[in-house]
């Protein structure tokens, strides 16, 4: 099995339906490249103060609170979308190295980089001539 | 994927508010289950107002600021952009693509006639913010009652 299709299985399999309040799930693109795997996370309203990426026993954790709106002494006349707390967890498969994950957050859009471990990571297999 | 979905919602009267309400409920369930929805139009977008202004906040991730144009015709606001997907190398490939992408088209009518000179766009956090100062000949006047 391929590590992304651990990501996804072990995701279905553990939902979790129990939070202290409602979360809005982040839309993902997950890129796989030879050397990592490239998750894009939608979390408009984010701020770096407000965001929380954390790893532990293979499970990556991404939560984001957005900043409040500047709406004092406004009426809200059409709404058309909520603001709340973003989090979504995926399970790492064995041929990533959570522990050296590159995050970076910009305009709303979280950019992960979880490198491949050295074996799972391509190399070039020289042909001698015999 | 396909483009955005967009639609011409004149929607002051907002009739559909409480429909908007129910699906969002709907949405938000499931999305606690792990199923995606689509909405309907892009940008979703929040309409706030008091007597001197009113404000279009959208939520539109991962924008350049130049790829977002907004105008103002008289009453009409109109938001348009387009998000890129990055393009892939030879030896990358999607493993899961849910974020939307191509080009959209959102079309407000306003309750007032705005002041397009007046009117300033903010973009923090992939949040598109539009101030429309209400102009002083649309502002409600207070009607001195005689005798």
């Amino acid at each position: 099995m391929s590590e992304e299709t651990q990501v996804v299985k072990a995701e279905r399999a553990a939902p979790e339906r129990v939070r202290e309040e409602p979360a809005f799930t982040p839309q993902v693109d997950v890129v796989e490249t030879p050397e990592s795997m490239l998750v894009l996370a939608d979390l408009p309203g984010v701020a770096k103060e407000g965001l929380d990426v954390t790893q532990k026993s293979g499970m990556l954790t991404i939560q984001g609170r957005p900043e409040p709106e500047e709406v004092e002494g406004l009426k809200l006349d059409h709404e058309e979308y909520d603001v709340g707390r973003f989090y979504r967890r995926f399970a790492l498969g064995s041929a990533l190295d959570a522990d050296n994950i590159d995050a970076t957050l910009k305009d709303g859009v979280l950019r992960l980089v979880i490198p491949k471990t050295e074996e799972f990571r391509p190399r070039r297999i020289e042909i001698s001539s015999g | 994927m396909a483009l955005w979905n967009w639609r011409i919602d004149p929607f002051w009267s907002d009739p559909w508010g409480e429909v908007d309400r129910a699906m969002r409920e709907v949405e938000r369930l499931a999305n606690t289950l792990g199923v995606r929805t689509q909405r309907r139009a892009f940008p979703a977008v929040n309409v706030w107002s008091n007597a001197d202004k009113a404000v279009v906040t959208a939520e539109i991730p991962g924008m350049d600021k130049d790829d977002l144009d907004i105008t103002v015709t008289g009453d009409v606001l109109t938001i348009r952009g387009s998000r890129e997907p990055g393009d892939l190398a030879d030896e990358e490939r999607y493993v899961r693509q849910e974020r939307g992408h191509g080009s959209f088209v959102r079309t407000l009518s306003l309750p007032f006639g705005a002041d397009v000179e007046a009117v300033r766009a903010t973009y923090n956090r992939g949040v598109l913010r539009i101030e429309l100062p209400r102009p002083e000949t649309e502002k409600p006047a207070k009607v001195q009652i005689k005798g």
